[in-house]
C-alpha cells in the first residue's frame, strides 16, 4: 500500500502566496520525508532519503504558475547509508528547459543530462554521494542556479508530478515490481 | 477576533515537518545504536587480550584533503575529508586559531531555514606561558576567562573554540572561553553546552587567588550567554579528562588521568533537571569500588572480565591533593581521589575518553607498561549502569592492537571508536610504531584501524596550501583526540593534535562496525 509521507514546512507556509504551485503531497513505497517550499512561480521541496524507493511529489498548476516557466530547486539529503552514484528527477506533463547547477559539499563532480525530451534529468555524481546534495539554489547558495521547468504544455489545474529516484539496479527493480505487484493486487480487488 | 483554525491537515503537515528533522538529526539511527552498543558488552568473546582484526572497511592508503589537497590522513577506500581550523589561522572572530587541539563534542544541531546546522566546541590543551596575550580571547571583553592571573609567574593559556559545520562545510570559528589550564577531554551536555575540563592536579593558587583543575560550562553560542566563568566545584578538582552524561538520569560519568590513583567518578546534580548553569547548584561526587573488595586493582583485567562495583562518597570534591600510600605503592593522589580510596575505590592506570550509551559508561585507561611490569597498552571498560557490573571490554597486551586509547565517541549506529595517545615504547608483537591511528572496537571485543596519522610536510608544502604557520615534519606519531559523530551519523569529527587542526570524515560507514 502505498505511503503518504505529505509535509509542508511551517517556514513554506509562512511565505509561499495563497495560490501558487500547490503542493498536493508526495507518495512512495518507502518511509522518505518531503517538505515543500514551494512558492509562486517555483517547485521547492527537502527530500530527507531514509531508503532508495522513489518518492513523487505532485504539484497542482495555478494560473499564477503559468506567468512564466517555473523555477525548481531542491536539497536531497541522504539518510540512507549507501552511497549514491544517481539521482534521475522525472516529470509529467512538463519538461525541464534548463537544468541549472547542482551542488555537493565534499567532492563537487557530477554531470546532469536530459532525456526523454526533457521530462527526465539525470544527474550523476563523479564519487559517491554520501550527504547532501542541492539541485538548483534552494539554500541562496551564490553561483548556484536553479532548474527551470518549461510550462508550455500545462493548463491551470494541471497536476504535475516530479518524481526523485535514486536507479541502483537492485533496489530500483524491486521497488518497481512492487509497486507493479500493488497495482495488480488493487485492479483484482476493483475488478 | 477568532483565532486562526488550524485544520487537521495542517496538524499532519506540521507532523511530518517534525518527523524530518528527526530524520535529519538521527531518528532512525538511534534505534539501530542501542541494539549495537548492548552487542558490544554482551557479544565479548573471553580472551587473555584483545587480537587485531583486519578492518571490514578495507585497507588504509593516503587521501588528499578536499581542503589543502595535503594527505593529512589514511582511510579505507571510499572516505574522504575536509580540515579546517588549523592552529595559526585567523578565525571568523580575527583571532588566531590556537594550537593544541583536544577534546572536542557536538554541542548544537539544529535547523536553521532549509541548512542543517552543527555547533562544535574544542579544547585546546595549553598549559602555561609567559605572556598574557597568548590568553585565548585576551583581546576580548567578550570572551569568558576563568584566570587572567599567574601561577608560578606563567599565565593559563588553556580554553575552548566554537567551530560550525553547515550544509557539510566548515563555515565559521571563534573563541569561546580562556583562563584555564591544560583543557584536555570534556563532554557535551543535552542542554546545547560543552564542560571543558582542566588536566592537571595541583594545589597551587594563582596570582587571582584561584586555584585549577575544575571543570567549566561554555554555552553553544556564547554571544548570546557567555560562558560561566566560575568552576564546578562539586565535579571535582583534578586532573580532569572525560565527563559524559547519561541522559536517562541526568548523572554525569568523570575520568581523571592520575597514574595509578584514579577511578571512574560519578556526579550527581543537584538540579537534576539541567539546562545551561544547572550544574553551578552543585551536587554529589562519588567514586567506583569493586564490591567487597577495597581498593581493586582494576590495571590487569582478561577481556571480558566482570566486577560488581558501587559508589562510594567523596564528601570533599574540593579537597587539596597529596602523595598518599596505596597498594599500588605511593601515588600522587587528588583530593577527591584520597577521599575516594579511603572509602574502598578502585585503583586504574589512567583514565581517559568516557562516553554514555544505552545505559553503559565506556571509558578507556591508556596505561602502557612492559616488562618487569606485566604487558599493558590499553583497556576499554563498560559499566552497565542498571547491574553496575563493570566489563574489560578491550584489552591491549600489545602497540599494533591498540596503543593508548585516549579519547572515545560512540556512533549514532552503536560503533565504538578510540583515539590512539601512545608512544613508539610498549608490548610490540608487530613492527615499530611509526603512526598513531583511529581504532574501531568490534563487538566481540577485538579491534581494526579505521583511519591512521599521515602528516609529514615540508615549509614548502604546507606555505604552497596556505598554511605557513602549521607545523613541519614527520608528526604521523603523534595523538588523535576529540572525535564526536555528526547526530545523523554521516560525519566524524576528530582533531589531530600535534599539527592542529580539524577534520570531518564522511563515507561508507556502514561497511563497517562504526
Amino acid at each position: 500500500m502505498k505511503k503518504l509521507i505529505a509535509s509542508l514546512a511551517l517556514c513554506g507556509l509562512a511565505t509561499a502566496p495563497a495560490f501558487a504551485a500547490n503542493f498536493i503531497g508526495s507518495t512512495s513505497a518507502g518511509n522518505s520525508v518531503v517538505a515543500d517550499y514551494s512558492g509562486s512561480g517555483l517547485i521547492s521541496f527537502d527530500l530527507d532519503l531514509t531508503d532508495l524507493a522513489p518518492v513523487s511529489l505532485s504539484y497542482q498548476i495555478t494560473a499564477e504558475d503559468l506567468l512564466s516557466d517555473l523555477d525548481f530547486n531542491a536539497v536531497l539529503r541522504n539518510l540512507t547509508g549507501t552511497g549514491l552514484n544517481e539521482v534521475r528527477f522525472s516529470l509529467s506533463l512538463a519538461s525541464f528547459q534548463t537544468l541549472g547547477t547542482v551542488t555537493r559539499s565534499f567532492d563537487p563532480v557530477y554531470t546532469v543530462a536530459s532525456s526523454l525530451g526533457g521530462q527526465q534529468a539525470l544527474v550523476s555524481f563523479g564519487s559517491p554521494e554520501y550527504l547532501d546534495v542541492a539541485i538548483g539554489n534552494p539554500l541562496g547558495t551564490v553561483g548556484a542556479q536553479n532548474w527551470v521547468i518549461d510550462t508550455g504544455n500545462l493548463q491551470v489545474g494541471d497536476v504535475l508530478t516530479v518524481t526523485a529516484a535514486v536507479p541502483e539496479p537492485e533496489s530500483y527493480m524491486m521497488a518497481l515490481l512492487g509497486l507493479a505487484a500493488l497495482g495488480a493486487f488493487a485492479r483484482r480487488r476493483k475488478a | 477576533m477568532d483565532a486562526p483554525e488550524v485544520s487537521t491537515s495542517r496538524r499532519t503537515l506540521l507532523k511530518g515537518s517534525s518527523a524530518a528533522i528527526a530524520a535529519a538529526f538521527g531518528g532512525p539511527i538511534a534505534a539501530l545504536a542501542s541494539r549495537v552498543a548492548e552487542a558490544s558488552t554482551s557479544s565479548c568473546m573471553a580472551a587473555t587480550s584483545s587480537v587485531l582484526l583486519d578492518s571490514p572497511y578495507g585497507a588504509l592508503a593516503p587521501v588528499n584533503d578536499l581542503t589543502t589537497g595535503l594527505p593529512l590522513i589514511q582511510l579505507p577506500p571510499g572516505f574522504s575529508y575536509k580540515s579546517y581550523g588549523w592552529r595559526g589561522d585567523v578565525m571568523t572572530d580575527g583571532l588566531i586559531t590556537p594550537t593544541a587541539h583536544d577534546g572536542m563534542g557536538v554541542v548544537r544541531a539544529r535547523k536553521v531555514g532549509r541548512s542543517t546546522e552543527i555547533v562544535l566546541i574544542r579544547n585546546h590543551e595549553l598549559s602555561t606561558g609567559s605572556s598574557a596575550a597568548s590568553i585565548i580571547g585576551a583581546s576580548r571583553a567578550a570572551v569568558a576567562k576563568y584566570d587572567t592571573g599567574t601561577t608560578s609567574s606563567a599565565y593559563q593559556l588553556g580554553g575552548t573554540t566554537n567551530l560550525v559545520w553547515r550544509d557539510g562545510n566548515w563555515v565559521e570559528s571563534y573563541a569561546s572561553f580562556g583562563g584555564t589550564n591544560r583543557n584536555c577531554a570534556g563532554g557535551s551536555s543535552t542542554w546545547g553546552s560543552w564542560l571543558t575540563n582542566e588536566e592537571i592536579r595541583s594545589n597551587a593558587v594563582s596570582s587571582t587567588g584561584k586555584k585549577h583543575g575544575y571543570i567549566f560550562e561554555v554555552p553553544a553560542d556564547p554571544s548570546l550567554t557567555a560562558a560561566n566563568p566560575n568552576p564546578l566545584v562539586d565535579m571535582g578538582r583534578m586532573a580532569h579528562e572525560a565527563s559524559a552524561i547519561d541522559p536517562l538520569t541526568g548523572y554525569w560519568y568523570l575520568t581523571e588521568d592520575q597514574g595509578n590513583a584514579n577511578t571512574l567518578y560519578r556526579f550527581r546534580p543537584a538540579n537534576i533537571a539541567g539546562g545551561l548553569n544547572s550544574l553551578h547548584a552543585g551536587g554529589t561526587l562519588q567514586g567506583l569500588k569493586v564490591k567487597s573488595q577495597a581498593n581493586a586493582d582494576l590495571r590487569m583485567p582478561t577481556l571480558c572480565q566482570e566486577f560488581d562495583t558501587e559508589w562510594v562518597d567523596i564528601a570533599n570534591p574540593d579537597l587539596d591533593g597529596a602523595t598518599i600510600s596505596s597498594v599500588v605503592g605511593s601515588v600522587s593522589a587528588s583530593g577527591p581521589y584520597r577521599q575516594a580510596y579511603a572509602n574502598g575505590a578502585a585503583i586504574l592506570g589512567a583514565g581517559e575518553g568516557c562516553w554514555v550509551a544505552n545505559g553503559t559508561v565506556f571509558f578507556t585507561d591508556k596505561q602502557v607498561t612492559t616488562s618487569p611490569n606485566p604487558n599493558r597498552a590499553g583497556r576499554i571498560w563498560a559499566l552497565d549502569l542498571a547491574s553496575m557490573v563493570l566489563k574489560a571490554i578491550f584489552v591491549s597486551n600489545d602497540l599494533q592492537v591498540g596503543n593508548s586509547p585516549d579519547n572515545i565517541c560512540v556512533s549514532p549506529r552503536g560503533g565504538l571508536l578510540f583515539n590512539e595517545d601512545g608512544g613508539t615504547s610498549g608490548p610490540n608483537s608487530g613492527p615499530a610504531v611509526t603512526a598513531q591511528r583511529l581504532m574501531a572496537l568490534h563487538p566481540n571485543g577485538n579491534s581494526y584501524m579505521f583511519a591512521a596519522n599521515n602528516y609529514n610536510f615540508t615549509a614548502a608544502q604546507l606555505a604552497a596550501v596556505g598554511k605557513p604557520n602549521a607545523p613541519t615534519g614527520n608528526l604521523r606519531n603523534t595523538e588523535w583526540c576529540g572525535s564526536c559523530f555528526s547526530p545523523d551519523g554521516r560525519v566524524l569529527f576528530v582533531n589531530l593534535q600535534s599539527p592542529g587542526l580539524t577534520l570531518a570524515i564522511t563515507g561508507p560507514w556502514t561497511n563497517g562496525t562504526l
